[in-house]
C-alpha cells in the first residue's frame, strides 16, 4: 500500500501495480509518503483496480467540465459520486466511485490500473483531491484554488480566476520581501480545527510550479487578486465580501450537490471567522508586493 | 412568477446567503445576501406561485407598513431577485 500524509490526513493506496503508480507520483508526492507509519489508522484506503459500474437510473446531478484539456464529468446518483476523466488521445475514461455509506464514512473504488495505458499525473491528482476532500470535509478540510506564500510564519494565499496573475504577486513577493517563501502555487489545503485555529499546508497540487513541501503555517490572511493599473490593498472585507472572496476558489465539483455544499458553506464560514480576507488591486509589479506586504503590517507584524 | 428550484438560504459568516453556482464548464459563483425581511418572505414564498399583490400583502400583513408603501417595497424586492436570476416566469 502506497501511504501518503497530506494536511495531517493520512491515507492510502491499494494496487497490485503499486510500483507503476509509485513511479509516476514520485515527482510530487514523495515528500508526502509516509510509508514508515504503517501503524497509525488511515482516513481511506483507495482501491485503484477496482471496475466502476455506472448505475442504471439517470444521475440526480451531472457536471460536464474540462481538466485541462481532457473532458471530465462528475455524476451524482444519491450517495453514490462518481468522478469520470477521458484522455483524449487514447479515448480511455479514468473513473473515481466515492460511495457514502450509513456511518457518513466514504468508500473509494478507481479503475485507474485497468485501462491498459497509464493515467496522466493530473488525473492521479485530481481523483486524490476529490477523494481526500470529500473524506475529510467533516474534518473542516478545504482546498483552495491559490497561490500561497509564508511570511513571517503566516501563509497569505491570494486567490483569483486563472490569469489574473496570483503567482505573478507571488513572484513579486519573494523577489521584493525579506523572509518571504512560496508554499505552493495552485492548490493548497487548509484545516479548521473545533476551536477555530486555521492552519494552512503545503500540498502535492501545485499547478505548473514544482513546489511540494510538507509543511504547515497558521493562517495569515486571504487576498483576492485583481488587475489595476495602481498597487491598493483594500480595508478588511466585510462577511458578505469576504465570502465572495473566497467562495470561487473552492473546488467547483463540491459545488453542485446539497450536502457537499453545506460541508463547504460549514468549514469556509468557521475559516472566515478567524482568518481575514482582503481585495488586493494592483500592478504586475515590485511596488504591488511591497504596498500589500504594508498594509497586512497588522496581521504579519 | 416562483423562486427557482434548487436555492436554499445558508448561514455562512453570520449573514443569511443565497449561493448560486454556475452550471456550465467556468465557475459563476455567485453570493447573494438576505436580510431578515427577504428570508422571511422567501420562506413564505419558496414553491409557491406569486405576484407583487402577494407580497405586499404579506407585508402588510406582518409590518406596520401601508398597502402603497408595501406595494413599492414588494416591487422593488421582486426586481432584485429578478436581477439575481432567482425567479423563473
Amino acid at each position: 500500500m502506497i501511504r501518503l500524509r497530506i494536511a495531517d490526513f493520512r491515507f492510502g493506496i491499494l494496487s497490485a501495480k503499486e510500483a507503476a503508480l509509485r513511479q509516476l507520483m514520485a515527482a510530487n508526492y514523495t515528500p508526502f509518503l509516509c510509508d514508515d507509519e504503517a501503524d497509525e489508522t488511515l482516513l481511506f484506503t483507495l482501491d485503484a483496480d477496482t471496475p466502476v459500474h455506472r448505475p442504471d437510473a439517470a444521475p440526480a446531478v451531472t457536471f460536464d467540465y474540462a481538466l485541462t484539456d481532457s473532458p471530465a464529468s462528475l455524476r451524482i446518483y444519491g450517495d453514490r459520486y462518481q468522478l469520470a476523466l477521458t484522455c483524449p488521445p487514447a479515448e480511455r475514461t479514468f473513473t473515481l466511485e466515492c460511495l457514502r455509506q450509513a456511518d457518513g464514512r466514504f468508500r473509494f473504488t478507481s479503475d485507474l490500473t485497468l485501462q491498459g495505458v497509464v493515467p496522466p499525473r493530473h488525473f492521479i491528482d485530481h481523483l486524490l483531491i476529490f477523494a481526500l476532500s470529500l473524506a475529510a470535509i467533516e474534518e473542516g478540510f478545504l482546498l483552495i484554488h491559490s497561490s500561497t506564500i509564508v511570511c513571517e510564519g503566516k501563509a497569505v494565499l491570494f486567490l483569483g480566476e486563472s490569469g489574473t496573475g496570483k503567482s505573478t504577486h507571488s513572484r513579486m513577493w519573494l523577489e521584493n520581501i525579506a523572509g518571504a517563501t512560496l508554499l505552493n502555487d495552485d492548490g493548497p489545503a487548509l484545516r479548521v480545527r473545533p476551536d477555530g485555529t486555521v492552519t494552512a499546508y503545503g500540498t502535492p497540487w501545485s499547478g505548473k510550479t514544482p513546489c511540494y513541501k510538507a509543511e504547515s503555517y497558521p493562517m495569515g490572511a486571504f487576498v483576492r487578486i485583481c488587475r489595476a493599473p495602481y498597487n491598493r490593498l483594500s480595508p478588511r472585507l466585510d462577511a458578505i465580501r469576504a465570502l465572495g472572496a473566497t467562495l470561487p476558489s473552492c473546488l467547483p465539483i463540491l459545488q453542485h450537490d446539497d450536502y457537499l455544499l453545506d460541508r463547504v458553506c460549514a468549514n469556509l464560514s468557521a475559516i472566515l471567522k478567524t482568518v481575514p480576507a482582503f481585495r488586493m488591486e494592483c500592478l504586475p509589479d515590485g511596488d504591488a508586493a511591497r504596498v500589500c506586504r504594508a498594509g497586512l503590517q497588522d496581521i504579519l507584524g | 412568477m416562483k423562486i427557482k428550484n434548487g436555492y436554499k438560504i445558508r448561514d455562512i459568516a453570520g449573514e443569511h446567503v443565497i449561493v448560486s453556482v454556475g452550471q456550465l464548464h467556468v465557475n459563476l459563483t455567485k453570493i447573494i445576501s438576505l436580510n431578515d425581511t427577504s428570508v422571511w418572505l422567501w420562506e413564505q414564498l419558496d414553491g409557491k406561485p406569486f405576484d407583487a399583490g402577494t407580497v405586499a400583502d404579506l407585508l402588510t400583513g406582518h409590518y406596520e407598513v401601508d398597502r402603497a408603501t408595501a406595494l413599492r417595497d414588494a416591487e422593488a424586492w421582486i426586481a432584485s431577485l429578478r436581477k439575481a436570476d432567482l425567479l423563473e416566469a
